[in-house]
C-alpha cells in the first residue's frame, strides 16, 4: 500500500528541475543528500573490505604462536590501521555519513539538508582523509604503527619516525572536520527542516540518534583534532606537550585521546541503534514500546559517555577509580533500557523474520553478550586482570562490529530498497546472516578465553606454552569464514543489480516518512506529504484503523484494552 | 583643447576617421579574453626591467675575482657575467628587486602565454579565419621558451650552467647535424667562452625583436579579423558585441596591465627567485642535487629523466638517447600544436568561418583531447622532480621513476576520460556555467517540493553590453530587407562599430535589417557630427 | 489477547521471581561448585580478591543473560508471524518500563558496592612492607632492583625473573624508562602501566609458591612482544638466600 496521492499541478516559479545532471558530473557536483548519502556508503563500504582484509591478514598470522605472514613492523601498521579505518572510516561514515545523510531529511519530511554544499564538502574532505591514511603504507618508513590509540611518548617522532604518522594524523584532522561539519548539518536540519506537525517527540527514534550523535560529535571531535594538532607540534615543531624531558605529560595524551575516543565509540553505536529501533517496530507491526524512554535513554547515553572516558586507562594509576567505575557502570543502565525497548517492541507484536529482522536479533545477541562484558570491564579490579588483553579486544568487536556489521547491515538491507527501488535477495540475505553470526562469534568468544589466559593484545607472535594455539586459531577461522560472508553479501548486491525486482515504495509497510515517497525518492523527496500527527504518520495513512493519533483521544486505558 | 589638438593631427595626418574608428571599436568583455593581456603586460615589465639590466650586466666568460658585497664568495675565481649579476643583486641599487621582476615577469609570461594558448584552444577561437594568428602564437611561445632559458642562463649559475650542459647535448644527439650545430653555436666544445656572449646577444636583441615583431602582427591580425565573443543574447557570427575600446576598454586594459605590473612587483620585491649566490658559479665537474630548470621546461627534464636509455642504430648512424625526449618530443609538440587547426579541420570537415566562440563543454571531444593532452605535459612537469621527491619522502628513487612512467601513460587517458564525460554530462545540464540564482524550497500544502526564484532574472545582467552616456541612435530605414552599401563596399574592417540594446536581437527588431549605431563619444563631437556619409553604415558584415 | 495481557501483568512479577531465583540458584551454585569462568584464582590475595569479584559479575550476567536472553527467545518464538493480523499497538507500559529501569540500576549500584570494596584493597599500598621491588620497564626489558642493591635485568631473550617471598607484602615501585609498557602477571590478575615521568605504586601478596609468567600488556615498539618476564615466589628463607646471591651476581 502506498501514500501516493496525486498532487496538485503547481505553478513552477523559476527553475524547473529536469535539467538534472547524471553520469559522473552528477557524482563530482552534486550537493543532493541523496547522491552524497550513497557516495558515503560505497565509500565507507570499500574501506570495510580493505580493513577487513588487513584483519584477514592479522588472523592468519596468528593462527600460529610464530606465525611469518608478514614482518613485526607490517603487523604492527596493519592492526594500527584495521582500527583506524574501520572506526574513523567505516562505521561512523557508514551510519553517519550515509544512512543518516539519506533517510534524516526523508524521515522529518525535508527536501535536502540545511547546508547541502557543507555536506559536499564534508564528503570529499571525508575522500581526501581516507585516501591519506592509506598513502602512508607507501612512504618508506610505512605508516603509522602506535595503534590507533596513538599513546605518547610512543608517537613521539623519536619513537615512531618518519611520514606514515604525519600523514595518519593529517588524515583523522580531515576526517574529523568531515565528520563536524555532517553533525552541524544533521543537528540544524532536523531542528529546523521537520515538516509541519512533526514535533520533537514525534521524530523517529533513528533521527533522534542522529541528533544526539551529531551533538556528541560536537562535544568530543573538537577534542581529538586539538590532541592530533599538539602531537603534530610536539613531532615537529619541538613543542613538549606529551614529552616528560620537556615538562609535558604523557599521560595527558590519554586523558584527551579517550575523552574523545569514549564519545566516539558511542557515537559510532549510536546511530545503530537508531536504525534497530525502526527496524523491530516495522517488523513487530507495532509503534516503538516506550519511546520517551528510549529517547531519555539515548540522552542519558551520550551525556554519561562524555565523563566516563578514564574507564580506558584504570591502569595508569591516575585515575580516580570509583567515580569513572560508577559513571561506567551506570551507563549500562540506559544501554539496557534500549534492549528491554526492543525486546517489549517485539513483545505482543506480529513478527517476521526477513533479513533485517534476523540481524536485528543477531544484533541484540552479540551486543548484550559484549556489553555484559563490558560491565565486567567496567570494574577497575577485574579491569586489571584483563587490560590489553585479548577479552578487551573481544569485548570492543562483539559491541562495536557486533553493531556496526549486524546492526549496520540490518539498516542496509532494510533501507536498500529505498535508496536505489529495488529489493536484495532473502536467500542470500539469509545466508548472509547465518554465516555472518555463527563466525563472528566463533572468531570472539574464543578471545575472551585467550585474554582470560592472559594473551596480550598487539602481538604478532605468542609461546606454545601461553597455550592460546587452539583459541586462536578457532578465531582465525571464524574471521576467514566472516569474510566469506561479505562476498556473500557483494553477490546479492550484483544480484539484485543485474537481475533487479522492484521494491515500491513501502516494501515492508513502513511506518515513518520515508516510506511515504517513491524508491527512490525524486528531486526534493516529495510530491505529497501524508498528515503527520503521531510518530507514524505512513502507517497512520496505511492503517488509519490503527492510527496512533486516534489512540491518543482515547484514555490510555481504554486505548490499550482495544 | 582636445579638439583642438586632434585636428591639428587630423590636418596633418588625414588620422580623424581612422582614430575615431579605433576608438569606437568594439570588445566583447569576458574574463578569460584578459589572459593573453596579461602575457603582453609582462612583456612590457620584461622589456622595462630588462633595460635595467643591460646597463648593469656583463655578458663575458672571463675569470674575475669577485670582490663585491656578499661576503662568502669574496676571492672566488667566477666568470664576469656571474660577479655582475652578484653586484646586481647587491650593490646595484633596486638591481635585486629588478632582477627578481625581471625572472618572475618571464615565468608569469609564459604561464599566461600557456593559459591563453588553453583558452584559445578549448573555445576553438583557432578555427577559421585565425588560423594564422594560431600559427604566429605558437611562434610566440617558442621564442618565450627559449628566452626565457637564455635569459637564466646568461648568470653563469651552477643550475642554469647545468641546463646549458644539458642543451649541448640535447644539440649533439641530433643525428648527422647534431655535432657540427652544437660546435658552431658555442664557437667550439662545451663550454668555452663564446656562449654567455652570444645568449647575450640573442636575448636582449634578436628575441625580442623576434617577439616584438611577431606581438605586433598578432594583435594586428586580431585587430582587424576582430576578438571572437562567446554566443549569447545578440550576438552572431556577422557582430561584435561588448564595449567600447574608448572609456570603457582602455581603461579596463590599461588598469589591468597596472594590476599585472603590481603583482609582478610585489612578486619581485617579496618573493626570492634564483639565489645564484647560494649556488654559485657553474663548474663543469659540480653537478648538484635538485637541478630543476625553469618550470616551462620541467615537462622537457622530466621527459628526459623518463625516458629509458635505449640508445637506436638507424641508418648508419646511432641515435642517442636524449634525442627522443628532448628533439623529437617537442618537435612533435610544437609541430602538431601549430598545426592544429589544420588537424582539426580534416578531422571535423568543417570550413566555415568561425566567429563564436565554442563553449568547452559542447565540444566534449576537443575539451578530451586538451585534458589529455595538458595532463600528459604535467605529468612530465612533475616527473622532472624525481630526485626531490625521493628525497623528501624517503622513497627510493627507482620506484619514483617507475612511478612516473607508469602514471606518464595511466594518468592522461583517465582524465581525457573524466573530462569528456563530464563535459558531455556539463553540456546537457541547462544551468552549468550560469550564474547561479538563489532559489527558495516551497512546500505546497498537499506537501510537494518546487523552487521559486528569489531574485527577479534582470535583463540587465543578462548582457555584457555598457551603456555609454549621450547615445546618439541612428535609425535607417531598411526596404525590403535590402542591404544598404557603404562607401566602402561593406567589406571587412569598415565601421564596424554597431551597439545594439540589450533586449534586440540582432534583425529581430519590428524592421528587418534595422541596426542601432552608438558612434560613442567621439562620434558626438567629430567634424561630421556622426552623420556624414563616411560613417553611414549598413548591415555589417565581417 | 487475553492471554498476552495476563502474561504481562504476571510478567512484572515473573521477572521479579526469575531474578531471586537467580540469585538462589546462584548462591546454590557457588556452595557447590565454584567456576572459574576462564579466569585465573589468583595467585596473590589482591589476585583471589579480584577473582571473587569477577565470578560474582559472572553470576550477575549469567542472570541478566537468563532473563533478557529468556525474554528474546520467548519473544522470537511466541510472537513470531503467522498471519497478516495487525497486533495491539500498545506505545508503553509504565510499570514495566520503570522495572527494567530501576532492577538494572539497583544491580549496578549493587555491583558497585562491590568493586569499590575489592578496588580499595587491591590498590591500597602498605606503609610498611616486607620488601619493596623497583621496576623499570625500558624497551624492551624489565630491571627489578632489590633494596640491597641486587637487580635482574633482561638481557637479549633471557627473560628476567622476580623473585618474591610467598605470604609477605612487596610493595612494588613501577616506572618506564622510556615509553608506556604495562606490566602484567596474569596468574596475578594483575596489571599496572608503567609510565615514563610518574612511577606507580601497588602491592603483592602472594600466596602460592610456584613460576608465574609474566609480559607487557601496552604496545611499546616493535619488540612489544618480546617484553617477557617470570615471578618465582619462594619461601622467606628461600628467597633471602636468593637475594644475597643475586646481590653478589649483580655486583
Amino acid at each position: 500500500m502506498t501514500i501516493a496521492a496525486e498532487s496538485k499541478t503547481i505553478e513552477h516559479g523559476g527553475a524547473s528541475h529536469n535539467g538534472e545532471p547524471t553520469g559522473m558530473y552528477k557524482w563530482l557536483t552534486s550537493t543532493d543528500h541523496k547522491v552524497i548519502g550513497k557516495s558515503y556508503m560505497y565509500t565507507s563500504l570499500v574501506f570495510l573490505l580493505i580493513a577487513g582484509s588487513m584483519a584477514m591478514i592479522i588472523r592468519a598470522q596468528l593462527m600460529s604462536p610464530n606465525g611469518h605472514v608478514v614482518s613485526q613492523q607490517m603487523y604492527n601498521e596493519l592492526f594500527t590501521i584495521h582500527g583506524s579505518i574501520m572506526l574513523y572510516l567505516f562505521a561512523g561514515p557508514f551510519a553517519f555519513g550515509g544512512f543518516a545523510n539519506f533517510i534524516l531529511p526523508l524521515q522529518i519530511g525535508a527536501p535536502d539538508m540545511a547546508f547541502p554544499r557543507l555536506n559536499a564538502l564534508s564528503y570529499w574532505l571525508y575522500l581526501t582523509g581516507g585516501t591519506t591514511m592509506l598513502l602512508g603504507f607507501f612512504t618508506a618508513g610505512g605508516a603509522a604503527a602506535f595503534g590507533w590509540v596513538a599513546y605518547a611518548p610512543l608517537s613521539s617522532y623519536t619513537n615512531a619516525p618518519g611520514p606514515g604518522p604525519d600523514l595518519w594524523i593529517i588524515a583523522i584532522a580531515l576526517t574529523g572536520f568531515s565528520g563536524i561539519f555532517t553533525a552541524v548539518n544533521l543537528v540544524t536540519t532536523a531542528f529546523y527542516l521537520r515538516a509541519p506537525g512533526l514535533t520533537m517527540f514525534r521524530m523517529p527514534i533513528f533521527t533522534w540518534s542522529m541528533v544526539v550523535t551529531g551533538m556528541l560529535i560536537l562535544i568530543a571531535f573538537p577534542i581529538l583534532t586539538a590532541a592530533m594538532i599538539m602531537l603534530y607540534c610536539d613531532r615537529h615543531l619541538g613543542t613538549h606537550f606529551f614529552t616528560v624531558s620537556g615538562g609535558g605529560s604523557p599521560v595527558m595524551w590519554q586523558n584527551l585521546f579517550w575523552f574523545f575516543g569514549h564519545p566516539e565509540v558511542y557515537i559510532l553505536a549510536l546511530p545503530y541503534f537508531g536504525m534497530v529501533s525502526e527496524i523491530v517496530p516495522v517488523f513487530s507491526r507495532k509503534p516503538v514500546f516506550g519511546y520517551k524512554g528510549l529517547v531519555f535513554a539515548t540522552l542519558a547515553i551520550a551525556a554519561l559517555s562524555t565523563g566516563v572516558w578514564a574507564h580506558h586507562m584504570y591502569t595508569t594509576g591516575t585515575v580516580l577509580l570509583p567515580f569513572f567505575s560508577a559513571l561506567s557502570l551506570l551507563i549500562a543502565v540506559p544501554t539496557g533500557i534500549k534492549v528491554f525497548t526492543w525486546i517489549g517492541t517485539m513483545w505482543g507484536g506480529n513478527i517476521s523474520f526477513k533479513t533485517p529482522m534476523l540481524f536485528v536479533i543477531g544484533f541484540i545477541v552479540t551486543f548484550v553478550m559484549g556489553g555484559m562484558t563490558g560491565v565486567m570491564l567496567a570494574s577497575p579490579p577485574i579491569d586489571f586482570a584483563v587490560h590489553d588483553t585479548y577479552f578487551v579486544v573481544a569485548h570492543f568487536h562483539q559491541v562495536l562490529a557486533g553493531t556496526a556489521i549486524f546492526a549496520g547491515f540490518a539498516g542496509f538491507y532494510y533501507w536498500y530498497p529505498k535508496l536505489t527501488g529495488r529489493m536484495l535477495r532473502e536467500s542470500l540475505g539469509k545466508l548472509q546472516f547465518w554465516m555472518a553470526f555463527i563466525a563472528f562469534n566463533l572468531t570472539f568468544i574464543p578471545q575472551y578465553l585467550a585474554g582470560l589466559r592472559g594473551m596480550p593484545r598487539r602481538v604478532p607472535v605468542y609461546l606454545v606454552q601461553d597455550h592460546v594455539t587452539f583459541l586462536n586459531q578457532l578465531s582465525s577461522v571464524g574471521a576467514f569464514v566472516t569474510f566469506l560472508s561479505f562476498v556473500v553479501w557483494l553477490v546479492n548486491l550484483w544480484v539484485s543489480w543485474k537481475k533487479p525486482i522492484a521494491a515500491g515504495d513501502n516494501p515492508w509497510d513502513g511506518h515513518t516518512l520515508e516510506w511515504g515517497t517513491s524508491s527512490p525518492p525524486p528531486h526534493h523527496n516529495f510530491t505529497s506529504l501524508p498528515p503527520i500527527r503521531s510518530q507514524r504518520p505512513v502507517w497512520d495513512a496505511n492503517h488509519p484503523e490503527h492510527a496512533d493519533h486516534l489512540n491518543h483521544e482515547l484514555p490510555k486505558k481504554e486505548a490499550i484494552r482495544r | 583643447m582636445i579638439t583642438q589638438t586632434a585636428d591639428w593631427f587630423d590636418e596633418r595626418l588625414g588620422i580623424a576617421k581612422w582614430t575615431r574608428k579605433s576608438l569606437n571599436k568594439i570588445f566583447p568583455d569576458h574574463w578569460s579574453f584578459m589572459l593573453g593581456e596579461i602575457a603582453m603586460y609582462s612583456f612590457v615589465i620584461l622589456l622595462f626591467t630588462g633595460v635595467f639590466l643591460t646597463f648593469f650586466f656583463v655578458p663575458s666568460s672571463k675569470d674575475v675575482i669577485y670582490n663585491g658585497s656578499y661576503a662568502p664568495l669574496r676571492g672566488h675565481s667566477v666568470s664576469e657575467a656571474f660577479a655582475s649579476t652578484l653586484d646586481l643583486s647587491f650593490s646595484v641599487r633596486a638591481g635585486l628587486v629588478m632582477r627578481q621582476m625581471h625572472h618572475w615577469a618571464a615565468n608569469v609570461f609564459v604561464a599566461a602565454i600557456v593559459v591563453h594558448v588553453c583558452r584559445i584552444f578549448f573555445t576553438g577561437a583557432f578555427r577559421k579565419p585565425r588560423e594564422i594568428n594560431w600559427l604566429i602564437g605558437t611562434g610566440l611561445l617558442v621564442l618565450a621558451i627559449v628566452n626565457g632559458f637564455l635569459g637564466y642562463s646568461l648568470p653563469d649559475d651552477l643550475i642554469s650552467g647545468t641546463g646549458i650542459r644539458i642543451a649541448f647535448s640535447i644539440v649533439l644527439s641530433v643525428p648527422v647535424v647534431g655535432s657540427y650545430i652544437a660546435f658552431f653555436l658555442f664557437g667550439g666544445n662545451f663550454p668555452g667562452n663564446a656562449i654567455i656572449p652570444r645568449f647575450y646577444t640573442l636575448h636582449i636583441l634578436v628575441i625580442p625583436g623576434l617577439i616584438i615583431g611577431l606581438l605586433t602582427a598578432h594583435l594586428a591580425i586580431m585587430w582587424h579579423q576582430k576578438h571572437t565573443q562567446f554566443k549569447g543574447k545578440g550576438k552572431s557570427n556577422r557582430n561584435v558585441v561588448g564595449v567600447a575600446m574608448w572609456p570603457a576598454y582602455a581603461f579596463q586594459a590599461g588598469g589591468f596591465f597596472f594590476l599585472t605590473a603590481a603583482v609582478i612587483a610585489a612578486l619581485g620585491g617579496l618573493v626570492q627567485i634564483n639565489p645564484i649566490w647560494l649556488y654559485g658559479q657553474y663548474v663543469p665537474y659540480k653537478v648538484s642535487y635538485a637541478v630543476q630548470p625553469d618550470w616551462y621546461m620541467g615537462w622537457l627534464d622530466g621527459a628526459m629523466r623518463l625516458m629509458p636509455s635505449w640508445e637506436i642504430q638507424a641508418f648508419g648512424h646511432m641515435i642517442p638517447t636524449v634525442f627522443f625526449p628532448a628533439v623529437l618530443l617537442p618537435g612533435i609538440t610544437f609541430t602538431v600544436l601549430g598545426l592544429w587547426p589544420f588537424i582539426e579541420k580534416k578531422i571535423t570537415k568543417d570550413d566555415l568561418e568561425h566567429n563564436i566562440l565554442d563553449n568547452p563543454r559542447d565540444v566534449p571531444w576537443r575539451t578530451a583531447l586538451g585534458v589529455g593532452v595538458l595532463t600528459f605535459y604535467v605529468v612530465l612537469f612533475f616527473a622532472s622532480s624525481t630526485d626531490v621527491l625521493a628525497n623528501s619522502y624517503s622513497l627510493s628513487l627507482n620506484f619514483v621513476l617507475w612511478g612516473f612512467r607508469i602514471l606518464v601513460f595511466v594518468v592522461p587517458p583517465i582524465a581525457a576520460i573524466v573530462a569528456f564525460k563530464v563535459s558531455a554530462e556539463a553540456s546537457e545540464v541547462p544551468s552549468t556555467g550560469k550564474r547561479k540564482r538563489a532559489v527558495a524550497i516551497m512546500r505546497s500544502d498537499v506537501g510537494e517540493f518546487y523552487t521559486e526564484d528569489i531574485e527577479p532574472r534582470s535583463p540587465a545582467h543578462e548582457e555584457s553590453i555598457e551603456e555609454l552616456p549621450e547615445e546618439i541612435h541612428y535609425h535607417l530605414l531598411k526596404a525590403n530587407g535590402r542591404e544598404l552599401v557603404t562607401s566602402s563596399g561593406g567589406s571587412i574592417g569598415q565601421s564596424d562599430s554597431l551597439r545594439l540594446d540589450s533586449d534586440t536581437d540582432a534583425g529581430s527588431r519590428q524592421i528587418p535589417g534595422v541596426q542601432i549605431v552608438d558612434h560613442g563619444f567621439f562620434g558626438r563631437k567629430g567634424s561630421t557630427g556622426g552623420r556624414s556619409k563616411r560613417n553611414i553604415i549598413g548591415r555589417k558584415r565581417r | 489477547m487475553r492471554t498476552v495481557r495476563a502474561g504481562v501483568r504476571s510478567f512484572s512479577e515473573l521477572k521479579l521471581t526469575r531474578k531471586l531465583g537467580v540469585v538462589l540458584i546462584g548462591a546454590l551454585a557457588l556452595s557447590s561448585c565454584n567456576p572459574t569462568f576462564g579466569a585465573y584464582r589468583g595467585a596473590t590475595t589482591q589476585g583471589k580478591d579480584i577473582f571473587s569479584l569477577y565470578q560474582g559479575f559472572w553470576y550477575t550476567a549469567i542472570g541478566v543473560a537468563i532473563v533478557t536472553f529468556g525474554a528474546l527467545l520467548f519473544v522470537v518464538i511466541k510472537f513470531r508471524r503467522k498471519n497478516d493480523a495487525i497486533p495491539v499497538q500498545r506505545h508503553s507500559n509504565v510499570p514495566i518500563e520503570v522495572i527494567y529501569t530501576v532492577i538494572p540500576a539497583v544491580i549496578v549500584a549493587v555491583l558497585f558496592f562491590f568493586t569499590v570494596k575489592v578496588e580499595n584493597r587491591v590498590t591500597a599500598v602498605s606503609a610498611a612492607p616486607n620488601l619493596r621491588v623497583k621496576i623499570t620497564a625500558f624497551q624492551w626489558g624489565w630491571r627489578f632492583t632489590y633494596p640491597n642493591g641486587a637487580s635482574v635485568v633482561s638481557q637479549g631473550a633471557n627473560y628476567p625473573q622476580m623473585v618474591l617471598p610467598v605470604g609477605e607484602t612487596t610493595t612494588v615501585t613501577l616506572v618506564s624508562q622510556d615509553v608506556v609498557h604495562g606490566f602484567y602477571i596474569p596468574e596475578f590478575n594483575f596489571s599496572r602501566y608503567a609510565l615514563p615521568g610518574f612511577t606507580n605504586y601497588f602491592d603483592l601478596n602472594p600466596t602460592k609458591v610456584g613460576t608465574f609468567i609474566g609480559r607487557c600488556s601496552a604496545l611499546c615498539g616493535l619488540y612489544h612482544s618480546e617484553m617477557l618476564f617470570s615471578v618465582r615466589v619462594v619461601t622467606p628463607t628461600q628467597f633471602q638466600t636468593w637475594l644475597s646471591q643475586q646481590k653478589a651476581a649483580t655486583a
